[in-house]
């Protein structure tokens, strides 16, 4: 059987999306999306000059976090409010393992 | 169809109330939540007592588990024969929901097959034929809402050279399906995914359109990817950067030298100055790994001031002679004080 090859995007270069796909990526109505948005949790991208007024779009990379917010809401039956307080607690860990994982490239002899 | 054993799955007792199992689910969730475990089999376990809360905290399909009856974990075993009629599952899309459906005949029959299929797809597609009963079974209902197709997570282990050179990984992946008849199975998919160079530890790769089928001309999921490099033996990453731990002899520092240092494209010569201390980071720029948004990262060549363990007569003498000779003090910024007594 031949198998074609599937090129792959990376995600923070794959453009932007817009709320509606975010929405389905996290399995949430617009109206919770629109509750992360008021928190804090996204950010959408500035509008260009000539386009104010149009829909906002996000970073590509919002998708990631919205799985989270998916796995987080199915498995705990989060609310906007404890979603928003796990995902920027989530946030600080994967800096501090950013960290982490820098000063240990850094050291040597160390099992990584 | 193999038999998983939901309420042990979830420690639970069979007539367990709906409060104790979301106790027990929710204990279990926080212990291998994808975010937040360190158990490299934390994902499949998350998705194991995420698919038993699913199917036991809904009356309904609680009871449709239970009176599939009990059986050993992994042990192959059939529903009765008027299982998939009475509750509903056994539809792909389009085919709609209610009486007429599926009729339970099992593997073979002109309705619904079992085969190839397992259990949590079964509850998920009686999920579907109970929501699609009603978007598009029923006299009076509109017309059909399309269904994204589900999204899925897989991890690629690749080599440095691989994420130095681009590779094309192979993946086989167990994606629940629709076949030409609109019956759900499951079976292997396998392809191949080209890694462009520049992938890093940690980085996540989306895949548009290689996750499940969505359903009533719905898109089609996406599968991300997650980029696990292999630990190498020479070179540590860090993002983009490359570091190397860099042995020199006490001379080559004191003096300064220039040594042969591998990278990822091949030897090269890199001068030690002279007063070079251990720990120092000496950096091959753009060195590293490239990066996908221009340019490449750096090497860093980390000293390390290697004293030889055994000397003959003559280092011997030399390193006696120097010690006579030289005033360097590699502690003089410690305090002075009394002596203990």
């Amino acid at each position: 059987m031949k198998i074609e090859v599937t090129e792959v995007h990376w995600i923070e270069q794959h453009g932007d999306c817009s709320l509606r796909e975010l929405a389905e990526a996290g399995r949430l109505s617009e109206e919770e999306l629109q509750q992360l948005l008021e928190l804090g949790v996204l950010h959408p991208l500035a509008i260009p000059a000539g386009l104010l007024g149009s829909e906002p779009r996000f970073a590509a990379d919002c998708l990631v976090t919205m799985r989270s917010v998916r796995r987080l809401r199915e498995g705990f039956e989060l609310d906007a409010h404890g979603l928003s307080l796990a995902l920027a607690l989530l946030e600080r860990v994967e800096e501090m393992e950013r960290q982490l994982r820098a000063l240990r490239a850094q050291m040597p002899d160390q099992p990584h | 169809m193999k038999y998983t054993d939901y309420y042990a799955t979830l420690g639970v007792a069979r007539d367990a109330a709906t409060d104790e199992i979301k106790k027990a689910y929710r204990k279990l969730a926080r212990q291998y939540h994808p975010d937040v475990s360190k158990d490299v089999d934390g994902e499949r376990k998350f998705k194991e007592v995420g698919e038993a809360w699913a199917t036991l905290r809904d009356p309904e399909k609680r009871a449709a588990y239970d009176q599939l009856g009990q059986h050993g974990a992994g042990e192959e075993f059939q529903p009765p024969p008027d299982w998939a009629r009475r509750y509903g599952a056994g539809m792909g899309p389009g085919q709609g929901a209610g009486p007429g459906m599926g009729d339970g005949r099992g593997a073979g029959s002109e309705g619904f097959s079992f085969e190839g299929l397992d259990l949590s797809d079964l509850f998920a597609e009686l999920s579907r034929g109970r929501a699609g009963g009603a978007r598009q079974g029923g006299a009076g209902s509109g017309p059909a809402r399309p269904l994204r197709g589900e999204d899925y997570e897989a991890t690629a282990q690749i080599s440095l050279e691989d994420a130095f050179n681009g590779a094309i990984v192979e993946l086989n992946l167990a994606i629940p399906d629709y076949d030409a008849k609109g019956r759900l199975t499951r079976s292997s998919r396998p392809f191949k995914a080209r890694i462009p160079k520049g992938a890093s530890d940690g980085q996540r790769l989306r895949l548009p359109g290689k996750g499940g089928r969505g359903g009533n001309g719905g898109r089609d999921g996406d599968l991300y990817l997650n980029i696990v490099l292999k630990p190498h033996p020479t070179f540590r990453a860090d993002g983009h950067d490359l570091y190397l731990d860099l042995p020199v002899a006490p001379w080559e520092a004191a003096l300064g030298a220039t040594v042969e240092v591998p990278t990822m494209a091949g030897t090269v010569r890199l001068k030690i100055p002279s007063g070079t201390h251990a720990g120092k980071q000496l950096r091959l720029a753009g060195r590293g790994l490239p990066n996908p948004r221009g340019g490449a990262g750096d090497l860093f060549a980390i000293v390390h001031v290697v004293v030889p363990t055994v000397l003959d007569d003559r280092e011997k003498q030399l390193f006696e002679q120097l010690a006579a000779a030289s005033t360097f003090d590699p502690r003089s910024h410690f305090p002075r004080g009394r002596s203990e007594s």
